[in-house]
């Protein structure tokens, strides 16, 4: 299973809550485009998120250039359940914050 | 939407020269995402758009189609150097001790090891340079043996040499040369001064290599009877008495009286074959250079046999010692042949340069202890980068567990690891190198060499760093995989380095000692020359010494005698001077008569006026002084003699062979016994003298002494009277007889500064490394002090436990200092600080004193820190 950072994590969390645009999770995530862009590239090519294309016309029409949107595959959605499970796991394991 | 806003005109422009670095195929439709996103931004404001933008490099840079493993390399690059950063006092720390460690061992190695192979000014290649010895029955220097044994080893005569130098054409010898020095008066632009000359055979510059910075250097031409009188003159003389005109050359120059044409400028700093002495600049070596031929019709010349001569070889390329040696034994057997009743059985021996004629066993004694030092604080710095390192290894495996949990591989971990401790390393070998490069410079104007960093000396340093770093860098991924992950997270992080503590301490322990060790050393090399020089006669304080050798102006000794006698004369007159006295000194073999003369041994020789003794407050022991009525024929000797001639027995009418080289041997008749008094400051016991009669005739230097209780104030005065006296003459050295005997302790100070700096700098790295311990073991027993604390514990008794726990490391560590301090200093004791005892409290008692203060300013804070704990803030944590 490869290692997925929590950058990767977030955009994958990002793109189940519906997010589809790169812009959106940017906005979703807090993380910066130099962050999110590699991320959604490596996802793609692990096969957990899926790429298309706007309608040609549909961006002549606003004189625009064309949008790419993102959405989670079926393995990008059982990725992200079990590293949620994972990560809450994890987080069990660290003392809450404030009580120091 | 405003899309052609300056802002986002930029914004645009930076994607698409981002866009050059995405691969051709992908580019255009990468670009067009970009730009439909900014698009999209752009309508929330340009700002926003061009932070996005800003994104793009980095998006493009990971399509680029990267090796796996470099890309892999590269974050780990990118992680070691976020720890790197997010933690600076640590690394600040590590890489302070490795620079301090790398730069003190490398710079001390580099100077000792330049010092004995480095390049001399004006010598190239010395290593391939080869100092040829004669040995015979008579000869009055030996060298000793790494096994102890010692050989006759005397400088060649000119007769010996002139065999020698036929022998160039040997198949391992390429060129053989020789000087010999004596003082000269030399005049350039700015009148006469006495000054440092050699006579220098045709070949010696070639055989030296020298490069001449203007004109030329001596041919066979030059060199032989009847050409051109040429000089060549050392660059310090050209700039301070030739104006540093480059018209000089071929300019004539007087030099003891006679004229000489300047045919070239060696090279600045290169004065022969001889390194200056420690302390010495540029005035005092060697100025001018005459062809070796005039020597022999010199006004002072030394006798054919005299051993004179310092003549040097040049090894061939790819050429062994032991070849040349074996031709070398052509010339022996030549020079006995040549002169058989003085040179029967001579040996010749080549000794490479570097080591110089000393190459004994106290020498490798000293060399030993000199490589020791450097080595010793390489240990302590390493010491303490694992101290620093380990003291992290607790924390950081808690987070190498969570990312193992997250999924990264062991040899991911590994591998951030190595490249975490890869940059410190590297880092701090760069900031070394360059420090070491600038200290060397700074360093060269006082050693007579060139000073350069030595490469291999380097490397080792920088691989033991290397090693060091890597062996305790790693030990977090080795706790993390030795254990399951959950078991390390669930591990409190602050128990977690309780069992590599003792390590810790260990390393304390053992820098402790080894700062000891070198205090101690510091001690004992400290002592050694407040004895050499508190060993200096008392009645010196009260003398006005001036050396003065009349034969470089071409005066006849028996001129010179009468020179010295009227000086003493009208010294004599002022009413301030108690006493004055006249004395020569010379390197001698003496012996009972009635035994063979291979027993002889090596003693001082001092001609002196019957006024010496007074001046000198010389004890009599035995027998009767010397009086003006005293010729030749009678001596008192030392009581050093004493015990070596007649051991147990009187030594009082003993006839004693005195064979001066050179001279006809003399026959004297032991009138009295003086105590010892010490003619320079040395290590060991003053050797045997023999007192004789002030010589009639004056052959070489003397000395001059005048007794007065305030002899500074007549230093003016016997300049004028030197200068009334005659103007030509000029005195060699004019002190304080207490001074000049100090000076000559300057080599043992020297060593003292070495050894001193480098003990401060193991005292400063172990008293951090104490320092180090001490807060994280405060740390450890946070908890626990807050307990006691918590349950009424007095804050000075928390103060008091945490300094027992230092002082308990701090007394192991001197413990084993001392055991290794002790062989050591019964080892110095044995070979070259013979005077002081191996066991010398003021040696030890205030350098552990020292070590020990250090101790208690190192673990001061962590325990008042630790009094200062607050119990429920710590229980709270928990």
């Amino acid at each position: 299973m490869p290692t997925l950072s929590y950058a990767a994590l977030f955009v994958l969390q990002a793109l189940n809550q519906g997010h589809r645009f790169g812009f959106d999770i940017m906005d979703a995530t807090g993380l910066p485009s130099g962050t999110i862009y590699p991320a959604l590239r490596r996802l793609e090519a692990l096969g957990y998120v899926e790429s298309s294309w706007e309608a040609d016309a549909q961006a002549r029409k606003a004189n625009r250039p064309r949008r790419r949107n993102y959405t989670l595959t079926r393995s990008g959605k059982l990725q992200l359940a079990e590293a949620e499970t994972r990560y809450r796991a994890v987080a069990k394991l660290f003392p809450k914050r404030g009580r120091a | 939407m405003k899309r052609n806003s300056p802002t986002i005109v930029l914004a645009q422009i930076l994607i698409a020269v981002a866009a050059r670095l995405v691969p051709p195929g992908d580019r255009a439709r990468w670009r067009e995402e970009w730009l439909g996103e900014l698009d999209a931004i752009a309508a929330r404001g340009a700002g926003r758009a061009l932070r996005f933008a800003l994104g793009a490099p980095r998006d493009a840079w990971s399509l680029r189609p990267p090796t796996r493993l470099l890309s892999a390399v590269a974050a780990d690059v990118r992680y070691a150097a976020r720890q790197l950063l997010r933690r600076p006092a640590h690394t600040l720390a590590v890489i302070a001790c490795l620079v301090v460690g790398l730069v003190a061992s490398v710079a001390m190695f580099s100077i000792i090891t330049s010092l004995f192979y480095g390049d001399m000014p004006g010598i190239a290649q010395r290593k391939e340079l080869l100092r040829l010895y004669v040995g015979y029955d008579r000869a009055r220097s030996f060298e000793t043996n790494s096994d102890g044994s010692r050989v006759v080893a005397e400088r060649p005569s000119f007769s010996d040499f002139a065999i020698a130098r036929d022998l160039s054409q040997a198949p391992a010898i390429d060129v053989i040369g020789a000087e010999g020095n004596l003082r000269m008066t030399a005049a350039g632009t700015h009148g006469p001064t006495s000054v440092a000359g050699s006579f220098a055979s045709g070949d010696f510059f070639r055989v030296l290599r020298t490069v001449p910075v203007a004109g030329r250097f001596f041919t066979d031409a030059d060199d032989r009877p009847g050409a051109e009188p040429v000089a060549v003159v050392a660059d310090y003389f050209w700039r301070t008495h030739l104006d540093a005109d480059p018209a000089a050359i071929g300019r004539p120059i007087l030099v003891g009286g006679q004229s000489f044409a300047v045919v070239g400028v060696a090279p600045p700093r290169f004065h022969g074959i001889e390194l200056l002495d420690d302390g010495q600049d540029d005035s005092n070596g060697v100025q001018v250079w005459l062809p070796l031929a005039y020597a022999a019709s010199w006004p002072t010349h030394p006798s054919l046999s005299e051993p004179w001569l310092q003549a040097v070889a040049r090894l061939k390329p790819g050429a062994a010692l032991i070849d040349a040696e074996r031709q070398i034994g052509v010339v022996a057997a030549r020079i006995a042949a040549a002169d058989p009743d003085r040179r029967a059985g001579a040996s010749a021996s080549l000794r490479p340069m570097g080591f110089g004629p000393t190459s004994s066993f106290k020498m490798f004694a000293l060399v030993a202890l000199l490589l020791a030092l450097p080595l010793t604080i390489l240990a302590i710095g390493c010491a303490n980068v694992a101290n620093l390192q380990l003291a992290r290894a607790a924390e950081q495996a808690r987070e190498l567990a969570v990312r193992l949990a997250l999924g990264a591989t062991r040899t991911q971990l590994v591998r951030m690891l190595t490249i975490e401790t890869l940059a410190r390393v590297v880092a701090a070998t760069a900031l070394s190198i360059g420090i070491i490069i600038l200290l060397l410079g700074r360093l060269e104007g006082y050693f007579p060499i060139f000073i350069t960093i030595d490469w291999r000396v380097m490397s080792f340093a920088a691989g033991l760093a290397l090693v060091v770093g890597l062996a305790t860098g790693l030990v977090p991924a080795w706790l993390v995989l030795r254990r399951t992950a959950a078991g390390q997270l669930r591990q409190d992080a602050r128990s977690g380095g309780l069992g590599h503590t003792r390590l810790r301490a260990g390393l304390v322990i053992a820098q402790v000692a080894l700062s000891l060790t070198l205090l101690i050393l510091t001690g004992l090399f400290a002592r050694t020359a407040q004895a050499m020089v508190a060993d200096a006669p008392p009645a010196l304080r009260e003398q006005l010494v001036a050396n003065f050798d009349p034969g470089e102006l071409g005066m006849s000794p028996v001129q010179a005698r009468q020179f010295a006698a009227t000086l003493a004369d009208r010294s004599a007159t002022d009413a301030r001077v108690s006493a004055v006295s006249l004395s020569t000194q010379d390197a001698v073999r003496f012996g009972p008569s009635d035994r063979p003369a291979a027993s002889d041994q090596f003693a001082t020789l001092v001609g002196l006026t019957p006024s010496w003794l007074g001046v000198m407050d010389a004890p009599l022991q035995t027998g009767r002084r010397l009086t003006a009525d005293d010729d030749g024929s009678v001596a008192m000797i030392s009581a050093r003699a004493a015990e070596i001639i007649a051991p147990g027995g009187s030594p009082l009418g003993l006839l004693l062979r005195v064979d001066l080289a050179g001279a006809v041997e003399r026959r004297v008749r032991v009138v009295g016994v003086v105590g010892d008094l010490p003619t320079r400051p040395t290590v060991e016991r003053p050797g045997p003298v023999v007192y004789t009669a002030f010589p009639a005739e004056l052959a070489g230097p003397f000395t001059l002494r005048l007794r007065s209780t305030h002899p500074e104030a007549l230093e003016a005065d016997l300049r004028r009277v030197i200068g009334a006296v005659d103007p030509r003459i000029t005195w060699t050295s004019l002190r304080r007889g207490d001074m000049a005997f100090a000076d000559d302790a300057r080599e043992m100070r020297s060593a003292i500064y070495g050894v001193g700096v480098a003990a401060l700098v193991a005292l400063a790295l172990s008293a951090t490394g104490l320092y180090a311990v001490m807060s994280y073991v405060v740390l450890l027993r946070r908890r626990e002090i807050g307990v006691r604390l918590a349950v009424g514990a007095e804050p000075g008794r928390i103060v008091a436990m945490v300094m027992r726990q230092s002082f308990t490391l701090v007394g192991i560590g001197m413990a084993i200092g001392l055991s290794l301090a002790i062989p050591m200093a019964v080892l110095m004791r044995a070979t070259f600080v013979a005077r002081v005892p191996a066991f010398d409290p003021l040696a030890f008692v205030p350098t552990a004193g020292l070590l020990f203060a250090a101790g208690v300013a190192a673990s001061v804070v962590p325990a008042l820190r630790a009094s200062r704990v607050d119990p429920i803030a710590t229980l709270r944590q928990d």
